[in-house]
């Protein structure tokens, strides 16, 4: 290109920016429609809200406790996990070890007799989500099984802060549908980000005439590959597994969310009851209470 | 490149504070709505109609635009962004869904477009670009580049408006729009190269 040529791209654009829009600056017809329109969602506005008001003041009532409702929900601030090994309880207090991140570990054998390693991470921070991690080491004489659980729950707001609409999930298709405990018709979208690998979970409601769609959570790329099993509780608390690995090395990641559109309260327990399969461990979060 | 700064962004000069306060009054004051929709109109169409090239494709969606508008208004929030970043998300959602229904239809006109000025032995100057070429070229590209190029260089909105609009980090945007230029200059090359290509030989030879 000599330096009498102009760069293709910048006379292309150049050529689209200069295509005003010559058409009328209102349509007068189309706002004649909305005005219509807006006119007729109005009254059935004023019901769709009255399912999630009602949850609402449901856990103002019941609140107290670990929960609280306007605007976002009370953070747990419990620091105690009880581990259940084989049905035997045992509390474990976690400490702080620097950057936000309290930890406690415990070692014991299990009934079949191989040595089990507990050690259980949570993050501190920030009030709408709580993360916790749980890695789980069962050794035995000729085995060595690890997994690692990542529990994340947010409730109240999610960031990033930007309203969504069917549109923006493209062509996907869910998931996983449902329908919760309020009768409402819900599904999930796992949508990953082609530049990032970012993986974005968004959550809908179908209400009357229309569909409320959340992004639930956003997830870094690299750690969540393949589809996960996804199951939803009637409190429409999700739970979603990946696994990987093979034979006795295998990696199993769950991730539980509760969406904003909850119908009921949920329980500490609920949220981070975290049943292993083969290991037979179990974590739970106690109250503060 | 500069940027000039069209008819509609001049007309969106309230501030945002004003803007913030209608928004509200518009979710249940139809009057307050009919504002917005006035205020915001000509931008969303025209918008629309650079990347489509159509105006009466581009009145019907637009349409789309601010029906859409008007069903999830209620739910909108005020996070600091204007709401024209929001439209844009929306009326670029409606776009790229519309690019892929026309998908098949958009090549076909584009192979016209190269045998059309292969047979008139047109050779434009080089490195100029008419607005027809322009727009095939931008419609055969991503969908996502084609979002990121035409809201930075046909609408003038900044990388963090962008990235309100697409909801991705403005890294990213950035990032697109290096890899849309690329892949637009790609496009374009190509586009030149059938162009000027000789016309295949009729006939069997001899």
């Amino acid at each position: 290109m000599t330096k009498h040529d102009r760069d293709p791209v910048d006379s292309a654009l150049s050529a689209l920016r200069s295509c005003e829009w010559t058409g009328p600056s209102v349509n007068t017809q189309l706002e004649e429609r909305l005005m219509k329109e807006y006119t007729r969602t109005t009254v059935s506005r004023s019901f769709l809200h009255r399912p999630a008001v009602a949850a609402a003041l449901g856990i103002l009532v019941l609140g107290g406790g670990a929960f609280a409702a306007g605007g976002g929900i009370e953070y747990i601030k419990s620091l105690f996990v009880t581990v259940e090994i084989d049905g035997q309880p045992t509390q474990l207090e976690l400490q702080p070890v620097g950057g936000n991140v309290y930890e406690g570990s415990l070692q014991t054998q299990t009934q079949d007799g191989r040595d089990a390693h507990v050690v259980v991470r949570r993050l501190e921070g920030d009030p709408n989500e709580q993360k916790m991690t749980v890695n789980v080491n069962l050794t035995g004489d000729d085995s060595v099984e690890a997994r690692e659980q990542k529990i994340v729950v947010r409730h109240g707001e999610t960031p990033p802060e930007v309203n969504f609409t069917m549109a923006d999930l493209g062509d996907a298709e869910p998931a996983h549908e449902w329908t919760n405990a309020g009768g409402q018709a819900r599904a999930l979208y796992l949508i990953t980000d082609d530049e990032t690998g970012e993986l974005s979970i968004f959550s809908t409601t179908v209400g009357e005439g229309e569909t409320l769609v959340r992004r639930v959570a956003q997830l870094p790329a690299g750690r969540h590959n393949g589809a996960p099993k996804i199951s939803v509780d009637e409190n429409d608390l999700i739970t979603l597994a990946w696994e990987s690995g093979e034979g006795e090395n295998v990696e199993r990641q769950v991730i539980k969310l509760m969406d904003r559109n909850s119908a009921k309260e949920l329980s500490p327990e609920d949220l981070m009851d975290l049943a292993g399969e083969a290991t037979n461990v179990k974590v739970r979060v106690d109250s503060n209470e | 490149m500069q940027m000039p700064i069209s008819i509609a962004q001049a007309a969106l000069s309230f501030d945002r504070h004003g803007e913030a306060e209608l928004i509200e009054r518009a979710k249940r004051d139809r009057a307050a709505f009919a504002v917005l929709y006035r205020r915001h109109y000509a931008m969303v169409a025209g918008y629309i109609f650079r990347r489509i090239g159509d105006s009466h494709v581009a009145e019907d969606l637009a349409a789309d635009v601010f029906m859409a508008a008007l069903r999830h208004l209620p739910r909108y929030r005020d996070r600091g962004a204007p709401l024209k970043a929001w439209l844009y998300r929306i009326a670029t959602n409606i776009v790229n869904r519309w690019v892929r229904r026309q998908r098949r239809r958009l090549e076909s006109e584009a192979r016209r477009a190269s045998v059309a000025a292969r047979s008139a032995q047109e050779r434009p100057h080089s490195g100029e670009v008419d607005a027809g070429t322009a727009r095939q070229a931008l419609l055969a590209l991503a969908p996502k580049y084609q979002t990121v190029l035409s809201l930075h260089y046909l609408e003038g909105l900044s990388l963090e408006e962008i990235a309100v609009a697409v909801g991705c980090r403005p890294g990213t945007v950035k990032s697109r729009l290096s890899r849309g230029r690329d892949a637009l200059r790609l496009r374009l090359a190509d586009m030149q190269s059938d162009a000027t290509q000789p016309a295949p030989l009729r006939g069997g030879g001899f």
